[in-house]
């Protein structure tokens, strides 16, 4: 069996002292993020208008409002924006003149690099027609 | 969203199931993908009625399941055969993590589910190490089913506004994580001492 002597006892005692506040503080500073996070997201007031229906939530949300088309990015398909939106399918390829034989299951992104328009170009005008459309 | 994590959400509004299949089997085989955002835009997605949630949540746990199952039988099967090939010396902590996964098998299996790229890493040691492939499977199905259940069940909640959210999982993950690993290392931490004291 190994012997320790009393010099390594306390160098030892100390190293593992230190790995252990070092885990405490990294653990602290993670749940100091997230709280932080939590506290961003309250202010949004989304958390806290949201607290009585965790029970329910099994329910799908309420469809989409004209605010909403902020959420439309370029890596989504117009299929899944027609779906998300409600959209009659034709009305985004007659709007955007789109000619594109891939449309609806491609997108944003890949149509406007193809059609050479930039994307954020593209990313306004659909959430404008978007809109329009939700607020007729 | 964040240019790494957009070709995978497109890939998956575009290929749905299978998209979602192949995603979660590769992440559970090796690569550290961003799960916890694809997982929760599933739940999105079914919220907006774009996928099923009652298919989406067994074709996640299952395809990764299958992921984690593969990676633990290659190093089961090659680990010591590559490790010889590559003439690299079995490391200590592989001894220790075999002793460490025998008595705690369940426990490490289950909590690394909830961390990617750590969930990775113990499927390769256990099946380089041989734990029982039953066991295996069996804390690697609950752990599963409870990770992607749990962040597709609050995609689903948040529906359109999930893209809030991503960071979030991440960090609750590690967070998981890191109090099992403070608990672990008070415990060895006081066994140590113990020894010390006796000697």
């Amino acid at each position: 069996m190994n012997v320790v002597s009393p010099a390594n006892k306390k160098h030892i005692e100390l190293l593992l002292k230190i790995i252990a506040v070092l885990m405490l503080a990294v653990l602290f500073f993670l749940c100091f993020l997230l709280a932080q996070r939590y506290a961003a997201l309250q202010k949004l007031d989304y958390i806290s208008g949201r607290r009585t229906s965790w029970i329910t939530a099994l329910h799908p949300n309420g469809p989409p409002t004209a605010s909403d088309t902020r959420l439309i990015q370029s890596w989504m398909t117009f299929d899944y924006v027609n779906h998300l939106f409600g959209l009659p399918p034709q009305y985004l390829k007659d709007s955007l003149y789109i000619s594109d034989s891939r449309y609806p299951r491609v997108t944003l992104e890949e149509y406007a690099e193809d059609a050479h328009i930039p994307g954020a170009t593209l990313l306004a005008e659909v959430q404008g027609f978007v809109s329009s459309f939700l607020t007729k | 969203m964040n240019a790494f994590v957009a070709p995978f959400l497109s890939f998956l509004l575009l290929y749905k199931y299978w998209a979602l299949f192949v995603l979660t089997y590769v992440a559970g085989l090796v690569m550290p993908l961003p799960m916890n955002t694809i997982i929760l835009a599933t739940g999105a997605f079914a919220a907006q009625g774009y996928f099923s949630l009652a298919i989406s949540l067994p074709v996640a746990v299952f395809a990764n399941m299958l992921g984690d199952l593969s990676g633990y039988i290659l190093a089961r099967k090659y680990g010591k055969r590559a490790l010889d090939m590559l003439r690299i010396k079995q490391a200590s902590y592989i001894e220790r993590f075999e002793r460490h996964v025998r008595t705690r098998l369940g426990i490490t299996v289950f909590v690394t589910r909830f961390v990617g790229t750590l969930g990775t890493l113990v499927n390769l040691l256990s099946g380089f190490v041989g734990v029982p492939i039953a066991k295996f499977v069996m804390y690697d199905f609950f752990g599963n089913l409870v990770s992607i259940g749990t962040v597709m069940y609050f995609g689903y909640f948040l529906g359109i506004h999930w893209q809030d959210f991503p960071g979030l999982f991440t960090m609750v993950g590690w967070i998981i994580v890191g109090i099992v690993a403070v608990i672990g290392f008070g415990m060895w931490y006081i066994r140590k001492r113990k020894r010390i004291i006796v000697l």
